[in-house]
């Protein structure tokens, strides 16, 4: 007798589903990669066929289907916040109720007319579903689990203790005092969007000193010995307005908020370093409350803010846990998956086990599909595409390793794809690291993004410490860690009055023999690989030093900017043909971008995907 | 919906609003009922103990949310609120389905989901 539970997260930010049987996953989904709609809130149908496809199931052959948060307690706190401010939150009712009366009480009816089911439909509670993500995949046995995002029904942080197949929620901090909010905030006054540009703010961080960090501290989030918190809701307007941040807040940091896509000022630059700043020293403050609380020498972590890497990085080298595991998914996608986790456990019974190999049970979080070479190559063939093929995979490896020894830039699809903001391989886009200009070229000419971004490197994990003062394994490239002090170069300072005019100049200074994947704080967003996990971009990378000496690859999302990561081989040939991408690897297809006729595109296919 | 359709019910939204919930929210003002604290204050800690709610899994079958959300309500002493759920449900009626979002959430009321 199996147990099968299908998670969906859904109408708000970036639906997904996931799949666990017995209490393994089998598969897990962000919508977007389907309909190619970024951070697609609508109904997670492509995702869930799949799912339902991957485990070879009917939705009634299925458990349970249980949904991310709890729409009665949402509903709950949203009526009582207005009800709190009224007859402020005019607009914002006006704004907000036809989607939310439209969907949240009827959730259950929907999901049930979507998947023609009578099956149990089930709600779990958002910061649960959270917590589930980060302790049933991780490599414990018993945790301490802290989950920090914008908010959940009434919950914007929340401390658990995991043991076993056992969550329980021992605290909460609740709405609307939020940590994730209050970078959200940042997030929108800087001029980026809210719930996708928070990891803009953190790579700009670095640009900036922490010049706001002490007024950010006196004047809007107040923090206690025990880590919990309290904003100053004067400076704010997400709980009584439509805007996130109101005047008190424009005059507390010398002016108006930036408009998007406007100049880069050295303000925000700051603001960006100073809320940062805070931001680490909160995360610390939860730590060591949840360390202190719970008496557990690991940490599992996931929620929105769960994202930010730096902060991670961080907390690692703290060494208040002794070990730490984030879920790749760690934003509302991952509730699916969290979900259908904590439902298995918790609801149906079924018993934990952790892989005894002591990696973790989210499998290189290659979650998503698959496509087999004859299906590549039928997709071809029907185009006429041309295209090598190369079974050999040592073969391969050294084609594909020496074009980007070259300074080539390779479009690169293998195996399944990644449940979770980041390519890890599966669906990525590579270069070389030692390449001075490969960072500008892939922003500017492959990502179509803003210039002051940074790449993350790929190395093998038996030679991280090589390059980076890390001391574990990061698979999933959610830890910041220094490069390391001898390969480092000496560079100019940033001066006082810089700008984003002068942001080509400072990203394109050689900051180490790694220059493509240095940030200007000497820092790099790591993912080490196994090649027990991924064996066809570990010979890869393996295969590049073997050329080199060098075991590190550029490894960016196979997209450009306002592009869904990539999913199917059309998708792939298509971000190919519109970038300046000089190789594509389909699993054994090789295409070289001078084979390949002539690209229909105009420049309006841009227009396609709105901007991050 | 017809544009006609949409004005229709924005106009039910906005009576809601201002016929409604703006003496509900007087009411409960008058009573000296606040559902959270605006900033910091000299409690021990800000942690609240335990969850907000102690029921892990909701099941909940169709038309079932308006009793629970009207029953919770009354069970916190809250017949303002609990006033304002048939309201509410006819209001929610009227919107299902055909307002599934399709576009991200404005972050400018993302807390309202």
């Amino acid at each position: 007798m199996t147990t099968t539970v299908l998670g969906i997260s859904a109408f708000y930010h970036d639906s997904a589903a996931a799949i666990v049987v017995d209490g393994k996953i089998v598969a897990a989904a962000q919508e977007e990669r389907f309909s190619r709609k970024k951070h697609d809130p609508r109904f997670p149908t492509g995702a869930i066929n799949y799912c339902l496809e991957e485990a070879f199931l009917e939705p009634d052959e299925i458990d349970a289907v249980v949904f991310y948060d709890n729409p009665l307690l949402s509903f709950d706190r949203v009526m009582k916040s207005l009800a709190g401010v009224a007859p402020r939150g005019k607009e914002q009712w006006l704004q907000a109720a036809p989607g939310f009366l439209g969907v949240k009480p009827f959730v259950e009816r929907y999901v049930r007319k979507m998947l023609a089911t009578d099956v149990p439909i089930l709600f779990s509670r958002h910061h649960l579903s959270h917590a589930a993500s980060a302790f049933y995949p991780s490599p414990f046995e018993r945790a301490a689990i802290l989950t920090i995002d914008g908010v959940g029904e009434w919950a914007t942080t929340s401390l658990a203790r995991g043991d076993g197949n056992k969550i329980e929620t021992l605290q909460e901090i609740l709405y609307p005092h939020s940590l994730g909010l209050l970078y959200s905030a940042f997030t929108y006054f800087c001029g980026f969007k809210v719930n996708s540009g928070e990891y803009k703010l953190m790579g700009l961080a670095p640009y900036g000193v922490p010049k706001y960090a002490d007024r950010i501290r006196e004047n809007l989030i107040h923090v206690k010995p025990d880590g919990s918190y309290r904003l100053d809701l004067a400076y704010f307007g997400f709980h009584d307005s439509n805007l996130m941040t109101n005047d008190a807040f424009a005059e507390l940091f010398d002016g108006p908020a930036r408009e998007p896509e406007s100049r880069i000022t050295r303000r925000e630059m700051d603001l960006a370093a100073s809320i940062q700043q805070v931001t680490e020293e909160i995360v610390l403050s939860l730590a060591r409350h949840a360390r202190e609380t719970t008496d557990l020498p690991d940490l599992c972590l996931a929620g929105g803010v769960a994202l930010n890497c730096v902060a991670n990085g961080v907390l690692l080298r703290e060494k208040i846990f002794d070990r730490v595991w984030i879920q790749p998914a760690a934003g509302d996608a991952g509730g699916a998956l969290g979900a259908a986790l904590a439902a298995s456990h918790m609801r149906f019974g079924v018993p934990r086990t952790t892989p005894s190999d002591g990696r973790d049970a989210q499998a290189g979080t290659y979650l998503g599909p698959a496509y087999s070479g004859a299906e590549i190559r039928a997709f071809l063939d029907r185009n006429e595409y041309p295209y090598d093929v190369i079974e050999d995979s040592a073969e391969r490896a050294d084609r594909v390793a020496d074009a980007l020894a070259e300074g080539k830039v390779v479009g690169f699809m293998t195996g399944r794809m990644e449940f979770g903001p980041r390519s890890l391989g599966g669906r990525s886009i590579l270069g070389d690291p030692r390449n001075p200009e490969t960072q500008t070229t892939m922003n500017l000419k492959i990502k179509y993004r803003e210039s002051f971004r940074p790449f993350a490197p790929s190395v093998l994990e038996e030679k991280s410490a090589d390059y980076f003062d890390l001391d574990s394994e990061s698979p999933y490239m959610l830890l910041v860690a220094p490069v390391r002090e001898d390969r480092r170069k000496t560079t100019d300072a940033i001066p006082e009055d810089f700008n984003d005019d002068d942001l080509l100049a400072i990203v394109r200074q050689e900051r180490s023999d790694l220059p493509a994947i240095t940030h200007v704080d000497y820092s790099a967003r790591v993912q080490s690989v196994s090649r027990e996990v991924n064996p066809a971009y570990y010979d890869l990378i393996a295969a590049f030093e073997r050329k080199t000496g060098c075991a590190v690859l550029v490894n960016t999302s196979f997209n450009v900017r306002g592009e869904p990561i990539v999913c199917s081989p059309a998708d792939c040939y298509r971000c190919f043909m519109r970038t300046e991408m000089d190789l594509l690897v389909l699993e054994d297809c090789v295409l070289e971008k001078t084979s390949q006729p002539v690209s229909e595109d105009d420049e309006s296919w841009r227009d396609e995907y709105e901007l991050d | 919906m017809s544009s006609t359709e949409d004005a229709a019910a924005m106009a039910k939204i906005r009576d809601f609003f201002e016929q409604r919930l703006v003496p509900a929210a007087n009411a409960l003002r008058e009573r000296d009922v606040r559902f959270y604290a605006e900033g910091p204050d000299d409690a021990e800690t800000w942690w609240s103990a335990g969850p907000a709610s102690s029921t892990d899994f909701l099941e909940i079958e169709d038309g079932g949310f308006w009793d629970a959300l009207r029953a919770q309500w009354e069970a916190e002493g809250l017949h303002e609120l609990a006033d304002l759920t048939e309201a509410l449900k006819e209001l929610a009626l009227e919107l299902e389905v055909s307002q599934e979002p399709t576009d991200e959430v404005s972050p400018f009321v993302y807390v309202m989901y």
